[in-house]
This record gives C-alpha cells, sequence and structure tokens, in this order.
C-alpha cells in the first residue's frame, strides 16, 4: 500500500491534480496511469516497498468420511444393501470435514440416482419416487461422535434433513429434484461433522399371488408397480458455499 | 480540456473496477463432496408357490394356481354293526345300542331281519331298508315283521333307491353312465363300488364324479333305467390324500401366507386337511416318521385361508393333504399370496 501511495503522490506533481484525484483512493489508479500516459513528461519517479507483499489464497474443503458409532466404524455409503424390506431402516454413519483455510456456510444436500447398469433407471424408478421410494432423515451429533447409533458422545441428536422417521423423513426424489438445505451443521475451519443416514423403505402392502404381482400378469420384480426386486445407486453429494467476504485491516 | 479529459477516465476506470469487484462477490467459492462409489440399494421379493416338487419356481405358476389331483384308493369297506337292544325289538321297528352313523334308506340284514338284504349281492327293491329314523335309537325298516332278539348284530350297508338313469350328453355320446337318485348324495363319495341289478359291472363299477342334482357317474356303462335300489360299498374303505410342496420363492423370510383352494376335492361335504411332519413322510403309505402335524382344515366355504408356516428364502416344506370323506380322482387348485404383512418383521440396520 506504500508503495502505490506514493505513485499517486509523483502524478499529482506531474498533472497538477493534487487533492481532487486522492478521494477515490486505490479504484483512481488506472485514471492516473491513463493521464500520466497520455502527458509528455521529462520527469519520473518511482517507489516500491522492497519486502514483497505474501499473498495467499485460501482453500476451501469438506471431505466425506466413514463415520463411527460406539467401537464401530461405519462402512458409510460403501457398502451396498441388498434384500430391504418396507419399513427397514438402514443407517449409516458419515463425517464431514472442513479444511483448516476457511469455514462456509448454506450446506445443501442433492441425490443423484441411477440405475444398476446406467443412467435410466426404468423399472428401477419406483424405489426413489415420492410415493413409495425410499427416504431419508440426517441426524448430526455436531462435533461430538455417536456414542451409539442413536445417542451423541455429548448433547442430542440434531436433524439436518428431515425432522424424523417414517413420514417425517424426506423422500429421495425431493433430494433428487433438488438440492436441499441441511441445517446444524458446523461451517467453522477445520470443523467435524458427524452425520447420520437413516435410509427406509415406506410401508407397502403388496401380494404376490402365484409368483406374480397379484392383478397383473407380471413378477413383483418385472412391474413397474412393485417395490420389489428393484435396485438403484445413490451419489450423496453436500455443496457449500464461502462464507461472506471480510474486510481486513492492518 | 485537459482536466475535463481526466475526470471522464478517471471515473470510467472506476465504474470498471466496481463491476469487477461485484462479479467476485457473487462468484465466491463452493466446494462438494461425494460419495465416489455410488451407495447401491436393492429391495427385496417376497412370494410362495405350490408344486409337485421343491424345484418349483414363480415362473412355474406365473400367476395360476397348482393344479393337482387327489387320487384315492379305494377297498371293499367294512360295512356298519349295530347291536340290537331294548325291549322292543319287532315288527318295522327296532331299538339299537345308537344309531351313529346310519341314514334313512341303508340296507339292513342279520338275524330276525325279514326280507334281510344278503351282503355282497345284488340288492333288490323289496330288500329290508331303513325308512325311518326315530327317537330313542330307534329305527322303522320298510317292510315285513322282523323277530331279532336283543343283543343281536345288524348290518347296514350305504344303500340309495335309484330313480332314472341319464343319457349322457357329455360329447354327444349316450353311455348311460349317469344315474340320478331320489336321496340326496351326501354320504356318496368317488371311488364307491355300486351293487345293483341293473348297474354295469356291478360288484366293480365306482363312482367317479359327483354331479349336480343328487346325480352321479360311473366309471362303466350302459346302466339301465329302474326304479330300484343300489348299494354302495362304505366310504371307510377309501383314502384320498396327496403330496405336494410349498416353497418360498422370494428372498425375505415370511412366517405366513394365504390359502385359496377350489376344485372338486372341495364339494360340498369334504373336508380337507394339510399336513406337515417333522421327519420324513412315506409318501407311498402316507406315513409320518415322527408326528404329523394339522396345520390347515378346509371346506368348501373356507374361502382365503391364512396359514402360518414359516418358511425362509428358498425353504420348501412337503404337504400331506387328506380329504374326507375319502373321494376318487379329485382335482384341487391351490393359489399362495404372499403379502408384506406375511413377511418377518422389519429391522433397522447399522453399519
Amino acid at each position: 500500500m506504500l508503495g502505490k501511495i506514493n505513485l499517486v503522490k509523483a502524478s499529482w506533481s506531474l498533472t497538477g491534480l493534487a487533492g481532487k484525484v486522492a478521494v477515490f483512493g486505490v479504484a483512481s489508479l488506472i485514471g492516473v496511469a491513463n493521464i500520466v500516459g497520455s502527458a509528455s513528461a521529462d520527469l519520473n519517479a518511482t517507489a516500491f516497498n522492497t519486502t514483497a507483499q505474501g499473498i495467499n489464497s485460501g482453500t476451501m474443503s469438506l471431505t466425506l468420511g466413514n463415520g463411527v458409532f460406539g467401537a464401530t466404524t461405519s462402512t458409510g455409503f460403501g457398502t451396498y444393501v441388498t434384500k430391504v424390506r418396507p419399513t427397514d431402516t438402514i443407517n449409516r454413519f458419515v463425517t464431514y470435514t472442513t479444511g483448516a483455510d476457511m469455514g462456509w456456510e448454506t450446506p445443501t444436500l442433492a441425490v443423484a440416482a441411477t440405475g444398476p447398469s446406467g443412467a435410466a433407471l426404468g423399472l428401477n424408478g419406483i424405489l426413489v419416487d415420492g410415493t413409495n421410494g425410499l427416504k431419508v432423515w440426517v441426524q448430526t451429533c455436531g462435533a461430538s461422535t455417536w456414542a451409539s447409533a442413536t445417542t451423541c458422545t455429548t448433547g442430542t441428536p440434531a436433524n439436518v434433513i428431515g425432522t424424523g422417521a417414517g413420514a417425517n423423513s424426506v423422500y429421495l426424489s425431493t433430494l433428487i429434484a433438488g438440492a436441499q438445505s441441511m441445517s446444524n451443521l458446523i461451517g467453522t475451519a477445520s470443523s467435524v461433522n458427524h452425520l447420520k443416514y437413516s435410509i427406509s423403505l415406506p410401508d407397502k402392502t403388496e401380494t404376490t399371488a402365484n409368483g406374480n404381482l397379484q392383478g397383473t400378469s407380471a413378477a413383483p420384480s418385472a412391474s413397474a408397480l412393485s417395490i420389489q426386486g428393484k435396485s438403484v445407486e445413490l451419489v450423496w453429494t453436500v455443496s457449500v458455499d464461502q462464507t461472506a467476504a471480510t474486510d481486513t485491516n492492518a | 480540456m485537459k482536466r475535463r479529459s481526466v475526470w471522464v477516465v478517471v471515473v470510467t476506470s472506476m465504474m470498471l473496477l466496481t463491476t469487477s469487484q461485484a462479479d467476485l462477490a457473487y462468484a465466491g467459492l463452493k466446494s462438494i463432496t461425494r460419495n465416489v462409489t455410488p451407495q447401491g440399494i436393492s429391495s427385496g421379493t417376497w412370494g410362495a408357490v405350490a408344486g409337485v416338487d421343491q424345484t418349483v419356481t414363480s415362473a412355474d405358476r406365473a400367476g395360476s394356481a397348482y393344479a393337482m389331483n387327489l387320487s384315492s384308493t379305494c377297498t371293499s369297506g367294512s360295512d356298519i354293526t349295530k347291536t340290537t337292544s331294548g325291549s322292543w325289538t319287532s315288527g318295522t321297528i327296532i331299538t339299537l345300542n345308537d344309531v351313529i352313523g346310519l341314514q334313512v334308506g341303508y340296507l339292513v340284514t342279520g338275524v330276525g331281519i325279514a326280507n334281510s338284504y344278503p351282503v355282497g349281492t345284488d340288492p333288490l327293491s323289496s330288500v329290508q331298508r331303513i325308512k325311518t329314523l326315530l327317537s330313542g335309537n330307534r329305527i322303522e325298516l320298510t317292510n315285513g315283521t322282523s323277530t331279532s332278539a336283543s343283543g343281536s348284530t345288524l348290518t347296514f350297508t350305504v344303500a340309495k333307491r335309484l330313480n332314472k338313469v341319464r343319457d349322457s350328453v357329455t360329447g354327444g355320446v349316450n353311455d348311460r353312465k349317469e344315474i340320478e337318485t331320489v336321496e340326496s348324495v351326501s354320504d356318496l363319495v368317488v371311488g364307491m363300488v355300486l351293487r345293483g341289478a341293473n348297474i354295469f359291472n356291478s360288484g366293480t363299477n365306482t363312482i367317479v364324479a359327483l354331479t349336480a342334482s343328487n346325480r352321479f357317474d360311473t366309471a362303466t356303462g350302459p346302466n339301465t333305467d329302474s326304479n330300484q335300489i343300489i348299494a354302495f360299498t362304505s366310504p371307510s374303505g377309501c383314502t384320498s390324500s396327496s403330496f405336494f410342496t410349498l416353497k418360498n420363492t422370494g428372498d425375505l423370510a415370511i412366517n405366513s401366507m394365504s390359502i385359496t383352494q377350489t376344485g372338486t376335492a372341495l364339494s360340498a361335504g369334504n373336508t380337507l386337511t394339510w399336513s406337515t411332519c417333522s421327519g420324513t413322510w412315506t409318501e407311498s403309505t402316507g406315513a409320518c416318521s415322527t408326528t404329523a402335524v394339522t396345520v390347515l382344515t378346509t371346506t368348501s366355504s373356507s374361502g382365503a385361508q391364512q396359514l402360518t408356516l414359516a418358511l425362509t428364502p428358498g425353504q420348501s416344506v412337503r404337504i400331506k393333504t387328506h380329504l374326507t370323506p375319502a373321494s376318487g380322482s379329485t382335482t384341487l387348485n391351490i393359489s399362495v399370496s404372499v403379502s408384506t404383512s406375511d413377511l418377518s418383521p422389519a429391522t433397522t440396520s447399522n453399519s
């Protein structure tokens, strides 16, 4: 800063515009430079800081990891969950670790669902539809770890997505349609959020009669009307923004 | 002019810089994290089917009930015997120790019975038979003056008075195998052997089907038209049972299933039971190496029934069906349904 101010003062001596340009501060530098360029001057002066001003840009990072509940390390999202039946619940524990440089805000969660062998869900779509499909309830112990599958080492679990099991959970279809805001997360630098994802399949009465879905001529796994024998692959994406820019004076 | 020019340049530069700063503010840093390996989730399936053995699949049924025949082995059964008692055993009214199992129309023979029916012969219309069942364990005979002493043994044989032979319309062939009786056919069963003067192959001809309006079909014909009494072997001489397999074809454990049965085996008056054996069935004899357990009892009015039977995925169980009273060849269609409520309880898993 010191070098720049000196340069402005040097320009005043050449153009005679002292006192007026100064009010515009640093923003006037380019204009001043143009003025200097257009003048035919015989004298020139430069000033600069002998010690280079070091500026590093920060790094914002958020890292997903497998969480812990009690003495058990969760498998996170990495395991294939099979043979899910209506009202089954699958709990997975993960951590989101923030880098040391800077914090973040406005976290959101989105889900991308693909078929077992490609993007098209086809018959499997019912597994993530908005009526019969999977639901999720995400809770956090904050900076505390999960003492067990249901309790925090310190404090009580807080809702992140959804407000409870069953009807109070959020359909994956909602998260597939658009990212949803996440609550109660800690966004400061170096923070670790300990989350539990409770994935459940809503209750749905289905009858298989003599091998076929009742009322149809197809096996349940071959019927788009049936929740049975379907599979999806889910990618859970948490997105955060940098916190508001700050001005520092020193 | 110089000053004005300078001001224009300065203001323009400020505007450019201000715009640039605004752009930077809106394009703040973002960070995302996601699971690199997608989380795979698949739902289970539930279902069970009936079939001939443990190799049955859902595709074998493809939505249709399992059709089977309940074969029957009939032999000449034991005729019913009763002992006379009481103070009055004479004429057409006779007192017995009990009248359990007797019905109007049964033929009667024994010491002191007038116009007695010789068991094993073709009965005549004039032979003695039960006319009425009276109170006090008494029976009224159709004719004659019987003089059976108290303590005498009387033999009763199922009998019906034949009304007429009908011309069969099956296939347009007049084989005269169909017979219409005056009484009900409720005490007749498929497989019974018939004896009668105008019964074709009397003594070896059998009932092959019970039809509507108190009619039945015989295995051979023609039977000739005559108003006469026909004797039938006792139903106790027949056994009617068969085996089939129930299999869990889903990949989830089930605790129960819904069973619906139809077919001639479930004609009015019949009772069908299902039994399981924790040991081993000897299917040729129907014997269980341990103790057979009845798991389902069905009549013609039962409709859909809930069968409590736990099966793990892929597990099958051998079921014995037994028909009472026994019949000859009857059909049975077994439909099996498994609903969400039949599944073992849902679970919460943590890992």
